[in-house]
């Protein structure tokens, strides 16, 4: 990519700042901006770069909650009320953990109870 | 049989059962990260807040955990260079940080042994360390002792070839660069360095660490062998990152070789470290750097080349008796490319080490082995680091041959010549001739004392030029049988040619020569 990720994010969410009743004609640029450099394949990468700092921005931090399983809308609720409502919370179904939820913040800092974990940290014990 | 295969799977069960009961695990918060951009041996990972610079990570994939070293702290990303198969990374794949800086296990077990870059057995023999046995871990980056804690050298450490501990000699402590093109003999003379630790019983055996850094398998197995045959495995480890592992392993090795030899000096023995060799380890830093986007300076190098050798150089030393008095020696190897001494790298090097044994082909081509240009050759160190014998009877062998090298463009007009240049002459012609050597057969320091003596001293001069190796042989083998108890162990044990040897040696080799017509 001719920039990163990142770089491209911050001047997508600044343009938003400065102009944000152009939100959909900054959107159809932005694409078209992408498409000349020819970046179009890290949209994804992108979108998740700019959804991080628009959700800093107002002081609150993206949160994933992966579950084998989806979770019910009582476990649901009590996880979020562990969180502010700034927070964008985000579920997502990862079958591979067996059981219990995997919290990751940020991207940065995890907090794992998944029943996959605790069979790895017991294999590498032993 | 069946109620004895039973037996067993009850027990293994029981004791699965207690250790799943007994098993606690809080879940709590960790740093972690994501994998973003993987290729190449490299990968770059999003998160990581709390990384610490060469920390060691997890890489939790399909197939099971990569590690990974961080090598890129950058604002957003952390770039990590793979020290597994990076054939099982994808993106999106969590990182974990373990908390620990890059270390290896480390240990008198590890004797005998071939060992990867990261301490890992790959000679087939087992696990290095027992089960009941918790091996030490040193850092494979580690800072250099401090001036305080080190002493000027003033141990030789023999290599066994007449031509370097005559006038190259080399001390324990000391860092001696082997600089030569390729298939001049550099490996044989490390090899044949590592052979001769055992022959030179006054000082204690010090432990040899081989490193190969890019080489054939055939031809770290090819040195394994040799040192196997010589007995030398018994005091040697080698630590092998062959051609076809990756640049992370290639960049590591002498790092790791470093870490073990610390090891042992630490414990106030004696080391030797060979890295065969830092040219190779100059090129797979290179990939690993470009590769992380760091930017190319000279030749494409990064900024920080000289420094990757310097930091590793730096810890090879003389310890004061206060810090153990162990030493590490290092004997670095570089290649050069159709002699070009004064290139980037070699001249790096040349600056950081106490000397370098320059190694030229059309010596080599002249038959000329091993062949050591002496004169661009040097030991920083010197004599204060040469056994006194030695010193005794080749004092004056560096420049004889300087001579002889000024007067060789008149060797072919030996006829008009006055008596005394053609004494030169013949002198450098047999000083040459018995400093060659053949590969894989180190002479001890007592031998050389004879030979050097009966050189210099004029008992050689009516031998034929074609005849002198062989009468070399005849010499060593002479006093072997007849003389090892009242010359050669005199020297040997106290290291210096009394007056009182030096009569009996003068009188035996008057003996030799009468016996040798």
């Amino acid at each position: 990519m001719k920039y990163s990720a990142n770089i491209y994010a911050r001047a997508l969410v600044a343009a938003l700042d400065d102009r944000p009743e152009e939100a959909a004609k900054i959107k159809d640029r932005f694409l078209a901006v992408l498409k000349k450099a020819g970046d179009s394949r890290g949209l994804q990468a992108i979108v998740t770069e700019a959804e991080k700092l628009l959700v800093k921005k107002n002081g609150g931090r993206k949160i994933i909650i992966e579950s084998p399983r989806p979770l019910s809308s009582k476990n649901l609720e009590a996880l979020q009320h562990s969180f502010s409502s700034k927070d964008r919370i985000e579920t997502v179904l990862t079958p591979s953990l067996v059981a219990g939820v995997r919290v990751t913040i940020d991207g940065e800092w995890t907090i794992d109870a998944t029943l996959k974990g605790k069979l790895q940290k017991l294999f590498v014990k032993n | 049989m069946d109620i004895l295969v039973s037996h067993m799977s009850y027990d293994i069960i029981e004791k699965l059962k207690k250790e799943i009961e007994g098993f606690k695990d809080e879940p709590k918060l960790e740093a972690t990260g994501q994998v973003v951009e993987a290729a190449d041996g490299v990968v770059k990972i999003s998160g990581l807040a709390k990384v610490m610079s060469q920390e060691m990570i997890t890489i939790e994939t399909d197939e099971g955990d990569v590690q990974a070293v961080a090598f890129n702290l950058e604002e957003t990303m952390v770039g990590a260079i793979v020290l597994g198969d990076f054939s099982y990374i994808k993106t999106g794949n969590t990182v974990k940080l373990t908390g620990q800086v890059l270390a290896i296990p480390v240990g008198k077990e590890m004797v005998g042994r071939v060992v990867d870059s990261l301490g890992r057995p790959v000679d087939g023999k087992g696990p290095i360390f027992g089960a009941n046995v918790k091996p030490q871990y040193y850092s494979v980056e580690k800072k250099a002792p401090s001036v305080l804690a080190r002493e000027s050298v003033n141990t030789p450490l023999h290599t066994g070839i007449k031509a370097i501990d005559s006038m190259i000699p080399i001390g324990r402590g000391q860092r001696e660069l082997i600089i030569g093109d390729r298939q001049t003999g550099k490996t044989s003379i490390a090899i044949d360095a590592i052979i001769n630790q055992q022959n030179d019983t006054r000082q204690r055996t010090p432990i040899c660490i081989y490193v190969a850094v890019g080489q054939k398998q055939s031809n770290i197995v090819k040195v394994v062998k040799t040192l196997e045959a010589a007995g030398a495995m018994n005091y040697t480890v080698v630590v092998s990152a062959p051609a076809s592992s990756s640049a992370s392993l290639w960049y590591l090795a002498p790092y790791a070789g470093c870490a073990i030899g610390e090891y042992f000096m630490d414990q106030g023995e004696d080391a030797l470290i060979i890295y065969d060799d830092l040219s190779k380890q100059a090129t797979a830093y290179r990939e690993i750097s470009l590769l992380l986007r760091r930017p190319p300076g000279r030749e494409a190098y990064p900024g920080d080349i000289f420094y990757l050798h310097s930091r590793l150089l730096e810890r090879a030393a003389k310890m004061n008796k206060e810090h153990g008095g162990g030493s590490l020696t290092a004997l670095p190897i570089i290649e050069t490319q159709l002699g070009d001494g004064s290139a980037y790298i070699p001249t790096n090097v040349i600056s950081i080490t106490d000397g370098q044994i320059y190694l030229e082909s059309d010596l080599f081509y002249q038959g000329i082995r091993p062949a050591v240009n002496a004169g661009l050759s040097v030991s920083r160190v010197g004599s204060s680091a040469q056994t006194k014998a030695i010193k005794k009877v080749a004092g004056k062998l560096r420049l004889e041959l300087a001579q002889f090298r000024e007067l060789q463009a008149f060797v072919q007009f030996g006829s008009d010549l006055d008596e005394a240049t053609r004494k030169k002459i013949a002198r450098g012609q047999l000083i040459t001739e018995i400093l060659k050597q053949s590969d894989g057969a180190p002479v001890s320091f007592e031998k050389q004392t004879i030979i050097f003596y009966a050189a210099l001293k004029g008992y050689l001069d009516q031998v034929p030029i074609e005849k002198v190796r062989a009468t070399e042989g005849k010499l060593i083998d002479y006093f072997e049988k007849l003389h090892e108890g009242d010359i050669l162990k005199p020297i040997r044990e106290s290291g210096d040619l009394a007056e009182a040897v030096e009569e009996k040696l003068k009188k035996a080799l008057e003996q030799f020569l009468v016996t040798a017509k």
